[in-house]
């Protein structure tokens, strides 16, 4: 339980290879960590399922609780924090007058029906929606950060056009960092925070992520399995799974490295399908091959765009970015 | 003259959970509960296939996804009349079984917990309500340093179920037809290895700690109870047919001691306060559809309304431990908590004996063809109550596909008749000490571990 920021450097450094950080950047933490106060979170939750908060738990190296007693000050995260109702949205917005905190978004944002497909607090008697709090809390943000494939790119309820969910950076015209996956691997998001917290952006492949995490190579390229048997059907170990839908050749995520829960397995470890969830166009349906044939006669799935609406911010940021999925190099506002 | 008060967000739980009350004489006089987000996971499966709605239903849920992988699996192998090996079944339970854990321990500890205790003196623990904290510093320093345990345990609790599912949350060892999951010996033996640690802390450290705070919270037992009706499909099969499972399928009608059968066709769905549409006033699930209308104006919630013969029932792991005799107590917050401790400890110790079962020479997955028509259901339970998929495929696409959740049953708005939904029956009496600091609404509705995102899917 008490862990001093030194132990924690000391963690941190320990493991700064697993998260892909060089020891120079642990250097310009320490100094951060000097100060008095620790930098401020916000962590807002949109059109989600919380799998990105519950895949950050899940962190290892350095785990949570030191990530929480010793690294970060959590304003705002609606499932771990003891504040509730006015108490809770007077911390957020407290935080983001103050400015200078790191946004994170969690979930897309639905846009259509003047948002109102999601609510996330309640303020003065009005319902705020998550596309009037993302805005309102990124303005004076330091950097924003969209935690998984829905807050990255609209993800799985942009599959269903009717709200017209949108990633973060396409609802805000904005560059922001982009850490896809369902879920994210907790790795990803403690590394870019650290980061970020360092003073240095990720570089970012041209939808946003950190090329640290989500190679240029994809996972098939790498995949131990590559030149293996291909699997005729489910249940066998160690053959390739391409032709039953497994989509490692289109995905740049490192798992196959990494692996997940503590190392414990991945995906393809158990001889299921990847399937794709790092993507900007996840899920890519059909995630399932249907038969040999149909799948020599049907293109591999493409990184196409799927049908959005027009974003529909009810204050209307200044134009940045022309389309979503091109992203500019990210530029730190100033407080 | 009552006053409003309006907990927006409600917070440490799933989602968002809106709860408004009125209060008169320091007493919950009406209360209406809201669900603030919607979706549309039953929307965009149609017309895809069938079996990757058992991927795409898991991510309704990060809290819960194995339970929507197990129904969605159930349902489509329900549709094909096909039963999977036996090793897919132990294997599901085990991975199951190792998200209910997670489940619970987060619930316990990281959920529920802060709303008794006076957390660290940092965020995401200040600030914090200051009102109605009883336990001495002794004790209340206890249940911090358990905080930060039960984080570790329950991180272990996934690593564990990884070992199987290749990862959580959302796994993908799930398929139509078994698991796609080859056991080794030394997968089980690590599995074994971590099963054996969270037991220990379950039975030694969770379960007291829940005695801890029922005998300095007594009053709780009291507080909450609701209609008393609870329903459960039952979960863990433990033969072939689910003929046999570890917490079995049945109903209770107002707290008694004699279980009911459950008929699926009694249940319906209705949206008099819901924001969608309907073709009818209440439709079964096997009929149900889903018409969002965030225009409606009668409406607060987008939540559907389920009833079970016109009536509400409350879901979760109470409901579960009483139908299946385990588990009698009483309905209220503190017997919620207990029920889910106890639960805990049955299942990870069913697990160990799991384990064992695992027939290492036998296959874990059976190829099948998908039915080009046909319809299934797909029972099981999350952690937090009762789970359904029931799904209708034509052509070898999904026509059909509806989710019935336990958050739904629990904490479902007013129904065509005006019936309150359960959890809002249960905040009625509630005391309140300080308007200001609604404590207690927070202890009522986090006792039944909402997950809204599975409630509004």
């Amino acid at each position: 339980m008490e862990i001093s920021r030194r132990d924690f450097l000391k963690y941190a450094i320990a493991s700064a290879a697993t998260l892909g950080l060089s020891g120079t950047q642990f250097a310009r933490i320490e100094r951060i960590m000097a100060g008095a106060t620790s930098p401020p979170i916000l962590w807002l939750s949109g059109a989600a399922c919380t799998g990105c908060s519950v895949s950050l738990l899940n962190a290892v190296n350095p785990t949570i609780d030191q990530v929480l007693l010793n690294t970060i000050s959590l304003k705002y995260h609606s499932t771990l924090m003891a504040a509730a109702g006015d108490l809770a949205v007077t911390a957020a917005r407290s935080t983001a007058q103050a400015g200078g905190h790191i946004l994170v978004v969690e979930g897309a944002v639905t846009t259509a029906s003047n948002g109102r497909y999601c609510y996330v607090w309640d303020e003065n008697g009005q319902p705020v929606t998550i596309a009037e709090a993302v805005n309102s809390l990124a303005a004076t943000a330091s950097y924003i950060i969209a935690v998984g494939t829905c807050a990255a790119y609209g993800g799985i309820p942009a599959a269903y056009p009717y709200t017209s969910a949108l990633g973060v950076g396409a609802f805000l015209r904005r560059p922001v960092v982009n850490l896809p996956g369902c879920p994210a691997h907790p790795d990803w998001i403690i590394g870019s925070l650290v980061q970020l917290l360092s003073g240095t952006i990720p570089a970012l492949d041209s939808h946003g992520r950190p090329l640290v995490y989500y190679k240029p190579k994809v996972i098939h390229e790498r995949c131990p399995r590559k030149e293996a048997e291909e699997a005729g059907h489910f249940g066998q170990d160690g053959l390739c799974l391409e032709e039953l839908g497994c989509k490692g050749p289109d995905t740049h995520a490192d798992c196959d490295l990494r692996l997940w829960n503590n190392r414990q397995n991945w995906c393809i470890g158990v001889n299921g399908l990847c399937i794709g969830c790092t993507e900007p166009n996840f899920p890519a349906f059909p995630l399932h091959a249907t038969s040999e044939e149909e799948e020599e006669e049907e293109p591999v799935p493409t990184a196409t765009p799927r049908p959005t609406a027009t974003p529909t911010p009810t204050s209307t940021p200044q134009p940045v970015a022309p389309s979503y999925h091109v992203y500019l190099p990210y530029i730190r506002k100033g407080r | 003259m009552p006053t409003t008060i309006t907990l927006d967000p409600a917070t440490r739980l799933e989602g968002h959970l809106k709860v408004k009350v009125q209060s008169e004489a320091g007493q919950v006089v009406y209360a209406e509960s809201s669900g603030m987000m919607f979706r549309g996971f039953e929307n965009l499966l149609l017309g895809k296939d069938p079996r990757d709605a058992g991927h795409i239903t898991q991510r309704i849920c990060g809290v819960c996804p194995t339970n929507h992988a197990m129904a969605s699996c159930l349902a489509l192998e329900d549709a094909a009349g096909v039963t999977v090996p036996d090793n897919a079944r132990i294997i599901r339970n085990l991975i199951l079984g190792a998200d209910f854990i997670h489940s619970h321990v987060l619930h316990f500890y990281h959920l529920a917990l802060p709303s008794y205790i006076a957390g660290p003196p940092m965020p995401p623990w200040t600030p914090a309500y200051e009102v109605d904290l009883r336990l001495n510093a002794a004790d209340n320093q206890r249940l911090i340093d358990h905080y930060v345990q039960a984080l570790a345990i329950r991180r272990q609790a996934h690593e564990m179920g990884a070992i199987l599912g290749g990862k959580l949350p959302h796994n993908v060892a799930y398929e139509f037809g078994g698991v796609t999951t080859v056991p080794h010996p030394d997968m089980i033996t690590r599995f074994r290895h971590y099963l054996e640690a969270i037991i220990a802390f379950v039975d030694n450290v969770y379960m007291v700690d829940v005695d801890l705070l029922s005998q300095t919270y007594p009053d709780y037992y009291q507080i909450g109870r609701g209609y008393g009706h609870l329903l459960a499909f039952g979960v863990f099969d433990l033969n072939a047919d689910g003929s046999s499972k570890l917490l079995a399928r049945g109903r209770i009608v107002d707290g008694s001691a004699s279980v009911q059968s459950v008929d699926l066709a009694a249940i319906v769905e209705q949206t008099g306060y819901s924001w969608y549409d309907s073709p009818a006033a209440g439709l079964n699930p096997s009929q149900g559809v889903t018409q969002p209308n965030p225009d409606k104006a009668a409406a607060y919630s987008w939540l559907k309304a389920p009833r079970y013969a016109g009536a509400p029932y409350e879901v979760g792991a109470l409901a579960r431990l009483w139908v299946n005799g385990d588990y009698r107590r009483g309905i209220s917050v503190m017997d919620r908590h207990q029920a889910r401790a106890l639960e805990t400890s049955k299942i990870a110790h069913a697990m160990h004996d799991w384990l064992s079962q695992i027939n290492l020479a036998a296959s874990s997955y059976t190829p099948y063809q998908v039915p080009a028509t046909g319809s299934g259901i797909g029972l099981t339970e999350a952690p937090r109550g009762a789970l359904g998929h029931w799904l209708r495929v034509s052509n070898g696409a999904t026509a059909a596909y509806q989710v019935l959740t336990p958050t739904c049953w629990n904490f479902s708005p007013r129904d065509n008749a005006g019936t309150p939904g359960p959890v809002e029956q249960a905040l009625l009496g509630t005391p309140l000490t300080d308007q200001a600091q609604p404590v207690e609404l927070l202890r009522v509705v986090q006792s039944y571990d909402p997950c809204l995102s599975c409630a509004v899917h």
